[in-house]
């Protein structure tokens, strides 16, 4: 049964901006009744709060790892009273040393991040539910999901996203693995034809021309999670909708996520750029520092909000 | 009484003059600048060569003769001769039998190498029919013993014919062959050194040693198939096309090796550089490569003239193996260098450079010296890391291994970083083949022997030890130094102190670690007590002072090494006062006073002495004094822990 649509102007709705809203099915719970919005009103710039909050999440995870680095950095050097400049210091001497001296707890945090890093993928799943749903939904009072609205849709959509998360890592790692066999094999099986110069640069053209299917598993992916919002379905059908909408517009997508990815690259390169101009200058200049990648992380955050909504746009027309 | 002996010499001996053209030792003379650089070395050994590859088969036929001349002051009655090549004969050699792992060589023998001797004719008499090819009990064939029908005196030569074969390994170490890529090096019969005091030093190719040899020239004509392009040492005087062969002569005088490559895919490209024909030899499309290194050479060269003494060949050939023999990459051999690498290498990561110049380094430390590299291999290696690291950071400053944008790491902050590795395991200055693992031969002879440098460059300062280590160069050009010539220009330069610690650092594994024990301040008031002051007894209470501090930081110092250091003083109220401590004593209490309590104290601020082995206690601060702050590393890790978690999810 599809969606009656309802116009956000003459329901009052001018603060939602322009768009039309459809009405929600009636196996939604009352009082955290989500409606879907119109195609043209899923955009990311609807939803700051969103993103400040996808954003958060990733500040505060990256805290509760960065928090005991830094005391295990202090053991070290609290007595001095430049503190840890000495990690920051061209030559790397004291970053070596320090790695040297504390090797058995840098083989713990090694190991610490690689579990937070597993953990993070998971945990992941509840901030990305949250944004596709505040992106393709909105309140009846027409404002931003809250999170009482949101706990059904986490509850339903948990699963399924945990499903494709595994499907797409599992295909990841086999275009990935293709990818390095492959180019393992060109560059030893051509150099005595074309040479070694030019068998290292055949297969570093075949590693990348692969890498292209795992931008694409990476897209539809990302079309299929958000069916699993739009749709309130499971795995398969949000896979089926996904490519659907991916054959429609094969290179529009791509291109879609591609220049959203190029520039996040570019906005890390400025922010290393950055950094490596401040150094490890203190004060000032340090707070100045956070603030700068601060916005270059909200930055990319609106980015991937971006591309969310676009595939959101995506999955919605085939519906 | 050694140590004492060397430097009266060196204060008090006149000018020795030179006797029948061979140059001695002058303790007087001042080598700072060229103008004291012998003109020649020695002619020891003339070799007149002949030579042709067979590259289908990887064989090398060679004819040649040997002019060898007695410069010891003794008689002999034997020749010792170097055949290197059967180390790779079967894996009874001393080279394959050493159990030794983690440096380089660790490559199987596909195709077994050897060099057989057909004969050495000495005025007709073929000498080789009585030569002792290995010992009892011993199966190596690398160092032959060659009895003399009678004895060679002091200052009397001999004229050899030897005729040889060699078949070439597949490369294993240095030498070899893959495909039709042939690197020939050690391949001739390479008469051994015979000391001034008459003994030989002779010995087994053992795993982790290199070589030593006398100066003398060497006139070699190679024969080659048609197609094939050479490298050789020293300079083409002839080259012609015969039948199906290519035919070339290189000459080359003053050099202790002869060495060469052949391949039909070498690439060409040729540079004058600082007077010197420099000549570098690449596979087809390595050209980025091969730029890198050409840009390196350009660097290289006007800087190693000004700190060694001029280089003092035409030519330079540099030699980039393809990657699949990249074994024979990474050596030196007289106006010839191995480097070695991809064809591509991305550029901040400066390993082709680092290569480049560390062989090109070996001209000097190796070709030039000609130390013995078998029992003092830290003369070569470890002097030539600390020249390659010393120049790379004149070239490329602190980023000199790594260099991108937040992260630039230093050649010398690894070598620091290998040398503290295994400083206590054992000695620096001892012989190759006596070293247990190639781990510690590799991180003690070259990171350990270029931190210890490096330590006397920044705590005594660069421009006295330049002219310390230019002055050992440029002396012992061609004349086959050993330690204490080393030494001796440390003591004359930088002091008997500085000569102390480097002979402990290099000989008794002498390391040291300072250490802030602690600190503590006072407002200054008149003292409390009993007093006894003109006649009277009075007891007096702590009176109030001037608003003045004052108090005191312990230092210590652990180990054996004594390097002078500063001690860095913050005051609360942010004033930074630096006193020297000599750091001769094992302990020391610093006076502080100021205008505010004293808060922290830093012992080696500037971090001058890379050796210390632990800086983790090289600070202290009072109880009211806050921690120093890591607000930087939090940011960064927050950063960069939030750009990995948004790259995983969402």
């Amino acid at each position: 049964m599809s969606d009656p649509v309802i116009d956000l102007e003459s329901a009052g709705a001018a603060s939602e901006g322009r768009g039309r809203l459809e009405a929600q099915s009636d196996s939604v719970r009352a009082g955290t009744r989500l409606l879907l919005v119109s195609n043209d009103a899923m955009r990311a710039r609807r939803r700051p709060l969103a993103i400040l909050g996808v954003w958060l999440f990733q500040a505060l995870l990256s805290l509760a790892v960065a928090w005991p680095i830094t005391r295990g950095i202090a053991a070290s050097y609290a007595d001095d009273p430049r503190g840890d400049a000495a990690l920051f210091a061209d030559g790397g001497y004291g970053l070596l040393e320090w790695l040297q001296a504390e090797r058995n707890a840098v083989a713990s945090i090694t190991g610490t991040l690689a579990v937070m890093m597993a953990i993070a993928l998971v945990l992941g799943t509840v901030p990305l539910i949250g944004l596709l749903t505040s992106l393709a939904y909105t309140t009846q009072d027409l404002r931003a999901p809250r999170a009482p609205h949101l706990v059904p849709f986490l509850a339903r959509s948990m699963w399924p996203m945990l499903g494709l998360l595994g499907l797409g890592g599992l295909a990841t790692f086999g275009v990935f693995a293709l990818a390095t066999g492959l180019a393992w094999w060109a560059d030893d099986r051509l150099d005595d034809r074309f040479g070694e110069a030019r068998a290292g640069q055949f297969s570093i053209a075949i590693f990348f021309v692969l890498m292209i299917f795992v931008a694409v598993i990476g897209v539809i992916h990302d079309l299929a999670r958000a069916a699993v919002i739009r749709f309130r379905s499971g795995p398969s059908m949000a896979l089926r909708a996904a490519f659907s909408a991916f054959w429609k517009q094969k290179l529009v997508l791509t291109w879609s996520w591609a220049w959203r990815a190029l520039v996040g690259l570019l906005l890390l390169g400025g922010a290393a750029l950055v950094s490596a101009r401040f150094g490890g200058r203190p004060g000032v200049a340090l707070v100045v520092l956070m603030v700068l990648h601060q916005l270059v992380v909200i930055a990319r955050v609106a980015l991937r909000a971006s591309w969310l909504a676009r595939a959101l746009r995506a999955v919605d027309r085939t519906g | 009484m050694q140590r004492f002996a060397l430097l009266l010499a060196l204060a008090v001996a006149p000018n020795l003059a030179a006797a029948d053209g061979v140059p001695v030792i002058d303790p007087a003379a001042q080598y700072d600048d060229d103008a004291s650089l012998p003109a020649h070395a020695e002619d020891v050994v003339d070799y007149t060569l002949n030579a042709s590859i067979d590259t289908s088969k990887h064989t090398v036929h060679g004819e040649g003769t040997i002019h060898w001349r007695n410069t010891s002051q003794t008689p002999v009655n034997e020749l010792w001769v170097h055949l290197y090549l059967n180390a790779f004969k079967n894996e009874r050699s001393v080279f394959l039998r050493e159990p030794i792992g983690g440096f380089r060589g660790g490559e199987p023998v596909h195709d077994w190498g050897s060099i057989d001797v057909r004969s050495m004719e000495l005025n007709g008499v073929d000498l080789w029919k009585g030569a002792e090819l290995h010992r009892a009990n011993d199966d190596d064939e690398t160092d032959a013993r060659v009895p003399l029908p009678n004895e060679i005196g002091p200052g009397e030569s001999i004229d050899l014919h030897v005729v040889w074969d060699d078949k070439l390994p597949s490369v294993v170490e240095r030498t070899g062959y893959d495909g039709s890529f042939h690197m020939v090096a050690q391949w001739f019969p390479k008469i051994a050194r015979l000391e001034p005091d008459g003994r030989w030093a002779h010995f087994p190719f053992h795993h982790l040693a290199e070589f030593y040899a006398d100066f003398g020239s060497y006139d070699v004509t190679l024969r080659a198939p048609k197609g094939t392009i050479i490298g050789a040492t020293g300079p083409m005087t002839e080259w012609r096309q015969e039948g199906g062969e290519v035919v070339e002569r290189h000459v080359q005088t003053d050099v202790h090796d002869f060495a060469w490559t052949a391949w039909d895919e070498f690439q060409k490209r040729q540079e004058s550089i600082d007077g010197v024909k420099v000549t570098i030899l690449y596979p087809p499309h390595f050209d980025y490569a091969a730029e890198r290194e050409l840009a390196t050479m350009r660097f290289a060269l006007p800087y190693f003239h000004s700190h060694y003494g001029k280089y003092p060949y035409d030519v330079l050939t540099l030699v980039h193996p393809p990657e699949s023999a990249e074994e024979a990459g990474g050596m030196e051999y007289p106006t010839l260098i191995t480097t070695g690498g991809p064809w591509y290498g991305p550029p901040g990561m400066l390993e082709i450079e680092l290569v480049t110049i560390h062989e090109f380094g070996h001209q000097y430390f190796y070709g030039l010296l000609a130390s013995n590299e078998v029992d003092w291999p830290f003369l070569d290696e470890g002097m030539n890391s600390y020249a390659e690291q010393d120049s790379m950071r004149a070239w490329r400053g602190e980023g000199s291994f790594l260099d991108y944008p937040g992260l630039r790491v230093s050649d010398s902050a690894l070598h620091m970083a290998g040398g503290n590795e295994l400083a206590t395991k054992s000695r620096v200055a001892q012989p190759a083949y006596t070293f247990a693992t190639g781990a510690e031969y590799g991180r003690l002879v070259y990171s350990r022997t270029a931190e210890i440098f490096e330590t006397l460059r920044r705590v005594y300062g660069p421009e006295l030890l330049d002219r310390a280590l230019g002055r050992y160069a440029r002396r012992a050009r061609f004349r086959h130094p050993v330690p204490e010539d080393l030494l001796g220009a440390i003591a004359e330069v930088l002091g008997v102190d500085a000569e102390e610690n480097t002979r402990a650092a290099l000989f008794d594994k002498a390391t040291v670690d300072y250490e802030v024990m602690s600190l503590a301040s006072h407002a200054r008031a008149s003292p409390a007590g009993i007093f006894d002051d003109s006649g009277k007894r009075e007891t007096r209470t702590r009176g109030t002072g001037d608003g003045k501090f004052e108090g005191w930081a312990l230092v210590t110092r652990s180990g054996d090494l004594k390097f002078p250091v500063d001690v860095e003083m913050t005051a609360e109220d942010g004033t930074v006062t630096r006193v020297t401590w000599s750091g001769k004593e094992e302990s020391v209490r610093l006076p502080y006073s100021g205008n505010s309590a004293l808060a922290y104290a830093v012992v080696d601020p500037d971090h001058k002495v890379l050796l210390d082995t632990d800086t983790t206690n090289n600070s202290a601060r009072s109880d009211s004094a806050p921690a120093g702050s890591t607000n930087r590393t939090l940011e960064r890790t927050t950063f960069w822990g939030e750009i990995i978690t948004g790259m995983l999810a969402p």
